[in-house]
This record gives C-alpha cells, sequence and structure tokens, in this order.
C-alpha cells in the first residue's frame, strides 16, 4: 500500500511537469532582459548551443582562439540569461561549477557585481564574452553586441 | 615502476604545455584557488545498526575536503584535495589525498589527465562526497555503496577526455579512465568483505582498471543520460577468525589462509536525469557481475544489481524536498532470498530495499542544513560487524547534518 501511494505521487509529479505547458521560458525568450557582449576579437555572431557550451566551460577556442566569458552577478539579469542560455537556475549553475571546482577540473568563473567591471574586463580581455541588461550598456572602443543565432 | 609512470606522464604533460603555448604564464600564490567544504551529521536508527553504531545514536559522521589548484597556462591545470571523513567504522577522520592530477586540456573534444583522478559512474559517483551539491544526505547504496568507494571513488592513471557537439545530436561529454584503485585492509571495502566472509581480509590487491564514461545531453531540454562501463580484476586473501563459523565447522582452523579471486569483473550504470523549472527526476540501474575463484578453483558467477528512481522539488530559493525508493539484490539467482532460507539464514539478506524522504534547507550562500528518513526494508547491504547479534527484517534510519562551503 505504502508503494502504491509513493508510486502515484511520483506519477502525479511527472505528469504535471512533463506535459503540462510551461510557457514562461518560450515568453522570456521572446522579450530578452539581456543582451550577450564580447571583445571585438569574438565574432559578432555566436550560435546558441556555443553560447551554452561557452558558459558551462565546455568551449574553450573557437577557429583556433581563446574563447572565454565572466559573470554578471545581478540577480534578475543572471537569472533570466541563465535560464534562457543554459537551462539552469542560478542554485543549478552554481553546484555545476562548484562540482568542476570540487572535482579538480574547472576554476570557478570570474564574477563582477557592476555593469563597469563588467565592460572594462571584457573590453581589456581577448575572447571574452558576457551579458548585461540593454540599459547598462556603454560604449567601449573593444567592445560590441552579440547577435545569437540559433 | 608504476609511480615512475604516474610522475613521468605529469611532467610530459607540463612540457607539452610549454612548448606548444610558448608559455609565459604567471604564477603566484594569488592565482592559487583553495576552496573547501565542513560537514558535521547525527545519525540515529531503530532495529538495526546502519553505517554505524546508530541504534545509540552517532556523532561519527562529518566530512571535511580542501583543494588547492591552478592555471599553469590556457591548457594546462593542475590541483590536488585532501579529504577526511569519519562514518561510524569506516575512515576515522584519516587525512587522505582524494585527487591529484595534471590535466592538459589539447583541444575541447581532448583533453589529458594524470595523477589520482576522480572516478565518474553514473549521476553521482564524482561528487559522492560533496554533500553540498546534491539534496540528499546518503545517495541510494543500491548503486553508491559507501562500503565499495575503495574501487570507485579515483583511479590512479591517466585519463582521457572531451567534449563533443555532433550537430543536431544535442551534446556529448567522455572520459576514459586507465589505473588502479587503491584497496586498504582497513578500509571501507574490506569491512563490506570481511562482513561478507565472516573472514579477516589480510592482503587485497586490485589489478589495472579501465573505465568508460558517457554522458548525453540530447536535444531536449533538461535531459541527461549518463552510461558507465568498468571492468577490472580484484584479488584478496583472508584469513579465518574465531567468528568464521562456516571454516570452523569444516575444519579449517583459526589464522588458516584463503583466497578469494574475483576476475573479469565488470560493472555497468546506466541512468537519467530530467529537470525542469524546480523539479529534478532520476533514475538509474547498476549491475555487477564477476567470476570467483577460491582455493579449490572456480565457484562461480556472482551477480548483483540496484536501481533507484529519486525525485526532488525546489520549493523555493532556501527550501528542497525530495524522495527517492531504491533497491538492491546482492544475488540476482537468489533475490527472494528462498535459497539463503533453505541454508537457514533469513530470507531478507537478500534484498534492501530503502524508501528515503529528504528536506534540504540553504540557510545562506554557504550553510545548509539537511534532515532525512530512511525507511528499509531488508539488509543485504549492512555489515555483520555492525550488527553481531543479528538484524531484523525493517529498520529506520534519521539523519541530521549541516555543511559549510567556500
Amino acid at each position: 500500500m505504502k508503494r502504491k501511494i509513493v508510486f502515484s505521487g511520483i506519477l502525479l509529479i511527472i505528469y504535471y511537469a512533463v506535459l503540462f505547458p510551461w510557457p514562461a521560458m518560450a515568453q522570456e525568450r521572446e522579450t530578452p532582459q539581456f543582451v550577450v557582449v564580447g571583445h571585438t576579437s569574438v565574432p559578432e555572431t555566436l550560435p546558441r548551443n556555443e553560447i551554452k557550451q561557452i558558459f558551462l566551460g565546455r568551449m574553450t577556442s573557437k577557429a583556433g582562439n581563446s574563447i572565454g566569458f565572466v559573470i554578471f552577478k545581478e540577480d534578475t539579469v543572471y537569472a533570466a540569461f541563465l535560464k534562457a542560455y543554459v537551462s539552469k537556475t542560478i542554485t543549478q549553475y552554481t553546484n555545476y561549477w562548484k562540482k568542476q571546482v570540487f572535482t579538480g577540473k574547472d576554476r570557478m568563473p570570474r564574477m563582477f557585481e557592476s555593469t563597469t567591471a563588467v565592460l572594462e574586463y571584457v573590453a581589456s580581455h581577448e575572447g571574452i564574452i558576457s551579458f548585461l541588461s540593454p540599459d547598462d550598456i556603454i560604449d567601449y572602443e573593444t567592445v560590441h553586441i552579440i547577435t545569437v543565432v540559433e | 615502476m608504476k609511480k615512475q609512470y604516474r610522475y613521468s606522464s605529469i611532467l610530459l604533460l607540463l612540457l607539452l604545455a610549454i612548448h606548444t603555448q610558448n608559455c609565459e604564464a604567471e604564477f603566484g600564490w594569488q592565482n592559487i584557488e583553495i576552496h573547501g567544504f565542513l560537514s558535521q551529521g547525527f545519525m540515529q536508527s531503530r532495529q538495526n545498526n546502519v553505517f554505524a553504531d546508530t541504534l545509540d545514536g552517532t556523532f561519527q559522521f562529518n566530512e571535511f575536503g580542501l583543494n588547492f589548484s591552478t592555471d599553469l597556462s590556457s591548457r594546462l591545470r593542475t590541483g590536488l584535495q585532501f579529504f577526511s571523513r569519519d562514518l561510524g567504522d569506516f575512515d576515522n577522520n584519516i587525512i587522505k589525498l582524494d585527487w591529484a592530477y595534471a590535466d592538459f586540456r589539447w583541444k575541447d573534444w581532448l583533453g589529458f589527465r594524470a595523477g589520482r583522478i576522480k572516478s565518474p559512474s553514473g549521476l553521482h559517483m564524482e561528487t559522492v562526497d560533496l554533500d553540498m551539491l546534491r539534496t540528499f544526505i546518503f545517495l541510494p547504496q543500491s548503486l553508491y555503496n559507501d562500503s565499495m568507494r575503495d574501487i570507485n571513488i579515483a583511479v590512479n592513471g591517466f585519463g582521457l577526455y572531451g567534449y563533443i557537439s555532433p550537430g543536431g545530436l544535442g551534446d556529448l561529454a567522455y572520459q576514459l579512465q586507465y589505473g588502479e584503485t587503491s584497496i586498504a585492509t582497513d578500509g571501507t571495502m574490506a569491512l563490506y568483505m570481511e562482513s561478507e566472509a565472516d573472514a579477516r581480509l589480510v592482503h587485497a590487491e586490485s589489478h589495472p582498471m579501465l573505465k568508460a564514461h558517457i554522458e548525453w545531453m540530447p536535444p531536449v531540454e533538461g535531459l541527461r543520460l549518463t552510461g558507465t562501463f568498468t571492468t577490472m580484476d580484484i584479488a584478496l586473501r583472508y584469513t579465518v577468525t574465531e567468528q568464521t563459523d562456516w571454516a570452523l565447522e569444516s575444519g579449517l582452523p583459526v589464522g588458516w589462509e584463503f583466497p578469494h579471486i574475483m576476475d573479469n569483473m565488470i560493472m555497468f550504470t546506466g541512468g537519467f536525469e530530467f529537470v525542469r523549472e524546480r523539479m529534478t527526476f532520476s533514475s538509474e540501474y547498476e549491475y555487477f557481475e564477476t567470476k570467483v575463484r577460491q582455493s579449490a578453483g572456480y565457484v562461480g558467477l556472482y551477480r548483483s544489481a540496484g536501481y533507484y528512481a529519486s525525485l526532488a522539488y525546489r520549493f523555493t530559493d532556501w527550501f528542497e524536498l525530495a524522495t527517492y525508493y531504491s533497491v538492491y539484490y546482492d544475488d540476482l539467482d537468489d533475490r527472494d532470498g528462498s535459497e539463503l532460507e533453505s541454508m537457514g539464514l533469513p530470507k531478507y539478506l537478500a534484498w534492501q530495499k530503502d524508501w528515503t524522504v529528504t528536506t534540504r534547507f540553504d540557510v545562506s550562500e554557504y550553510w545548509l542544513i539537511k534532515g532525512e528518513i530512511h525507511f528499509i526494508d531488508g539488509t543485504a547491504l549492512l555489515l555483520n560487524q555492525h550488527n553481531p547479534e543479528g538484524t531484523e527484517r525493517d529498520a529506520v534510519l534519521f539523519a541530521i547534518k549541516a555543511t559549510y562551503s567556500f
């Protein structure tokens, strides 16, 4: 009896999780709250999947050139970016990188609290990309907005 | 000779990195990253002792880890982690080298590792000691049996790894490892094998292990599939003690030594994890097989298997609730224990089924607290050393644990 209740509960939760329409994510992709920026050494367009691989540390070079990233740690922009391009919450993303650190595979991503700090770092480091609120973009000679393609 | 191969490979990786990079990497203390964690818990059980002397309650339940790592160049990384834990009779806070290796990432699709490397298996083996990275205090023992840590946790040898994105099929991550595992005669596996044999382990030797692990993230959002294949041979030698009833009844004297060879040991683990919004659903299956040889020759083929399904839901940023149901059969040819019963033993020694409910509270970015309860049916994975008076079929285990990580 106990097992039947447990399995029925699990099946019920799976049903709602898998079959219930989840429109929120699609809607957020249509109205992004951020833009992807990068050093001018990075191509002006990047495929969506490559953005994901870069921010998971799985892609570290493109066309023979090193590529990396930094994080803008403002919660709403951070969460929106991760949800749209990496398919993780902030907690899930943090745990992913903690796993990399505590198994020796990589180091924690560099993070900045302010827009200015992000832009200054991207501007002075070739191959680096990040994300920012579109309202906070300041012109830097060596920073451009990257168009994400499917 | 084996150490020479290990150190030579690390040196070769360093030379390769310097040659290909024309490296002028800055190196100083400011470039070394330091991270760590500390956990302390309490367990108490009813009916049987589980993991330790838990009937009376125990605080012999903690873990500590500290790691140092740095990038020597854009492609070469090195680091090490010290780890100590106490889980009842297991490990008793002895500080060990958890991992220490050099990692040269030639391309995203091909990297090389050499040294003591964390060994992947299934979804969670690489992080089995990292309480802050999972919901449950104890992972399902049907696959993540704490007693088998010695051969599962790390390998001393070499590894290849890489990430591939074959267009349209999602993403693949792979690891290949070849090397040896450490089996201490006073370690976790020794206690488990002594419990199985009712004899004292005096010598343990493992022959090189080959492991292949693959993770596939297909173009279905939130889905991850894993497959792990492991093969190795293990040679054990036991000595008869005053508790080895089966040997004494056969006329064998105390102190008599006998071998126990596990040839062509293979282990296959397959599973998936599906993450949707705040929900995580996962399930895994593991099959284990080995040919056993003793003094008289070939004894037979030993096969065991386990599986589980788990569900976790994060209600808020600070609260998560989860549950799993785990099943383990010690002998696939005797799942219902009828053969054990015919030998005068309780049939519930043949299996261990565990329904667990866990709550996790993330107090802050660095602190978390967990509470967990297990309803256990069967005793296949319990140690005789913890239950010398025998066992009951059912047991309940309660555990609480706090972890700090930085």
